[in-house]
């Protein structure tokens, strides 16, 4: 897989062109490894901003 | 202490750990059975047990419980009685299931209690050592009450259950982490098919995090409607031999029962299998050899319901076959290899079917659910109770996810997925591409989905056996697949002076409020941009 060239006439370095398409809200099943990962960082995040206030 | 796995079903029971050396081990009871019958039968005095107590269905069938599991937490009222039809007969004990046992009357919840201890106790016996952590699997479609009265149960019978999870995701979690695949994104179908019941979930791996897109449970295909299928068979022709209906009497019923599941099982390893009944009806024997095609025959109606239940679940879930990449196929019934051959034939070529008799390396099917409970009970053993009760909490389960993939525009103007649909977000991930110019251009994309067809003129088949595609033999085969397209552009990035044939790192971070961070690297070369949420 390979990337194609910069069009002629594209003459910045970024242009945003829109934003993604609305999410969808989904329970996610609470095993392996990477939910663990996912979970632990949420609780932190969770701890951290306890913390803070 | 040994982490420890337990899938307790209708029918079968089966207690899985992980060894000191990272292996997974499923425990045999004292009769070497790994699945464990879950049936208790009381004769007299005497409690038996497991394969004991399924031998018991013969004399004392009405003291022998069978196919309880589903019981737990359900009102009397509410439960259907089908499969307690040969078996000791549930009764209503202040409004909870119960069965009367010599006289006694005995609540479900007492039956599992009892079951349970015999199972802990049978491998703590194995193991010399005490089992207290377990990570139980439960069917998907277990209510909060439900969960929360086995536990409950468990607990009286010394068990500490840490978590439960649902079956299909125990069963996939034990498959992708023995095959190293938790890392890749792939949908998957998750197929059960058990003793009474079948269960099918369609689920989307991302990043190694499952999100169930859809699941159909029945009580009307299961290994039981095959025993029932391969009973009726023999008993035409027992008739036809002796004029006598082989399922006559309760007895009868039950030894031919016994019979036609010993001969299915040995029908998924062997082509041919004996089925012998002494003394089956009015004193006559039977003794008949069946063999693998026949009983393909016998089971044809449950075999293509079963497909086609798996077909009604990837409705129901949006999709179509062509969007499953792979099937795992879990439960006892599983091992029968004309299911996963019915299954090849109505998912695409590019659909992986995962089943013992396609691949013998794979494991049991029916161990896939305790062994990814034990994995779990492994993950969670050096979490506190606190931690894992956190980690159950809705803002941690609740997650955002990308509704459309979102991917790069290749320089042939294809698609190229960078995040699949049912990503959750926060996530960060990098893909490596080559540079087909001096300066290249990055440019994001959301995809949709489209549907690619191609004519294949038939080749020259070599004739192997099968029956079904006779009549199909000289038209074109249209092939269809799932190809993503570039549609809703986000943003465009371009990276100058990477060089032609470099390698070019593109970066692509969602930031929990949907904001987006593009980034690309190449040697020295490096350019970014934001797009806001
Ligand atoms: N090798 C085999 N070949 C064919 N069928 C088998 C084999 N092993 C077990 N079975 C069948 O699998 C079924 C039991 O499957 P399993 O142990 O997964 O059920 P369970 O989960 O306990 O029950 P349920 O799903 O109904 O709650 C029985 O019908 C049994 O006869
Ligand atoms: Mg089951």
């Amino acid at each position: 897989m390979s990337l194609p060239a910069v069009p002629a006439d594209f003459k910045e370095d970024f242009k945003a062109a829109s934003k993604f398409s609305e999410p969808l809200e989904a329970k996610v099943e609470p095993v392996g490894q990477y939910f663990l990962a996912h979970a632990t960082r949420i609780l932190q995040d969770r701890t951290w901003s306890e913390y803070e206030q | 202490m040994a982490a420890v796995g337990i899938a307790f079903g209708n029918t079968t029971t089966s207690i899985a750990y992980v060894r000191e050396d990272g292996k997974l081990e499923v425990i045999a009871d004292p009769d070497g059975d790994r699945f464990i019958a879950s049936a208790l039968s009381y004769l007299g005095q005497d409690e038996y047990h497991g394969s004991q107590a399924i031998g018991q269905l013969i004399r004392n069938a009405e003291n022998t419980i069978v196919n309880f599991r589903d019981f737990i937490g359900v009102p009397f009222e509410k439960i259907d009685t089908t499969y307690s039809q040969h078996s000791a007969k549930p009764i209503n004990v202040d409004g909870k299931v119960g069965y009367e046992i010599n006289g006694n009357k005995i609540t479900v919840e007492e039956v599992t209690k009892r079951h349970l201890k015999k199972i802990a106790k049978d491998a703590e016996d194995y193991l010399g050592e005490k089992i207290e952590d377990v990570v139980l699997s439960v069917p998907e479609n277990f209510t909060e009450e439900q969960k929360a009265l086995l536990i409950n149960l468990a607990k009286q019978s010394g068990l500490n259950i840490r978590q439960t999870i649902s079956e299909p995701s125990a069963a996939l979690l034990s498959h992708l982490t023995s095959e190293k695949e938790l890392n890749n994104d792939k949908v998957y179908v998750v197929a059960d098919f058990g003793g009474i019941r079948s269960d099918v979930s369609v689920i989307a791996v991302r990043g190694g995090i499952f999100t169930l897109l859809s699941s159909a449970h029945t009580y009307e295909l299961g290994g039981n409607k095959l025993d029932l299928a391969l009973m009726d068979f023999v008993a035409k022709d027992f008739k036809s031999k002796y004029k006598v209906d082989a399922l006559g009497t309760k007895k009868s019923w039950a030894k031919l029962n016994s019979a036609s599941i010993i001969s299915k099982k040995t029908l998924s390893n062997v082509e041919s299998a004996p089925i012998s009944v002494d003394a089956l009806a009015e004193g006559f024997d039977y003794n008949n050899t069946i063999n693998r095609m026949r009983f393909e025959v016998v089971g044809r109606q449950v075999f293509s319901k079963m497909a086609a239940f798996i077909e009604d679940a990837i409705k129901k879930a949006g999709l179509e076959t062509l969007d499953i990449d792979s099937v795992l196929l879990a439960g006892g019934s599983s091992n029968v290899p004309k299911i996963a051959r019915n299954l090849e034939f109505i998912f695409p070529e590019s659909t992986k079917i995962i089943a013992p008799s396609l691949d013998s390396k794979l494991p049991n099917p029916n161990e896939l659910n305790s062994r990814g409970a034990a994995l779990q009970a492994y993950l969670i053993s050096t979490f506190d109770d606190d931690v894992i009760k956190q980690s159950l909490s809705a803002d941690v389960v609740e997650t955002k996810q990308l509704s459309k993939p979102i991917g790069l525009k290749g320089a042939d103007g294809e698609f190229i997925t960078v995040l699949p649909r049912n990503t959750v977000y926060p996530i960060k991930r990098v893909i490596s591409l080559e540079a087909s110019a001096d300066d290249v251009f990055i440019e994001l994309y959301e995809g949709e989905r489209t549907i690619k067809e191609t004519v294949e003129e038939p080749e020259e088949e070599s004739e192997d056996e099968d029956e079904e595609d006779d009549d199909s033999e000289d038209e074109p085969d249209i092939i269809r697949e799932v190809v993503y397209k570039p549609s809703k552009l986000l943003a465009q990035l371009a990276l100058r002076g990477a060089g032609k044939g470099a390698k070019v790192e593109v970066v692509v971070n969602i930031r929990k409020e949907g904001k987006i961070q593009l980034a690309a690297r190449s040697g020295k070369v490096a350019s970014k941009g934001v797009i806001e949420a």
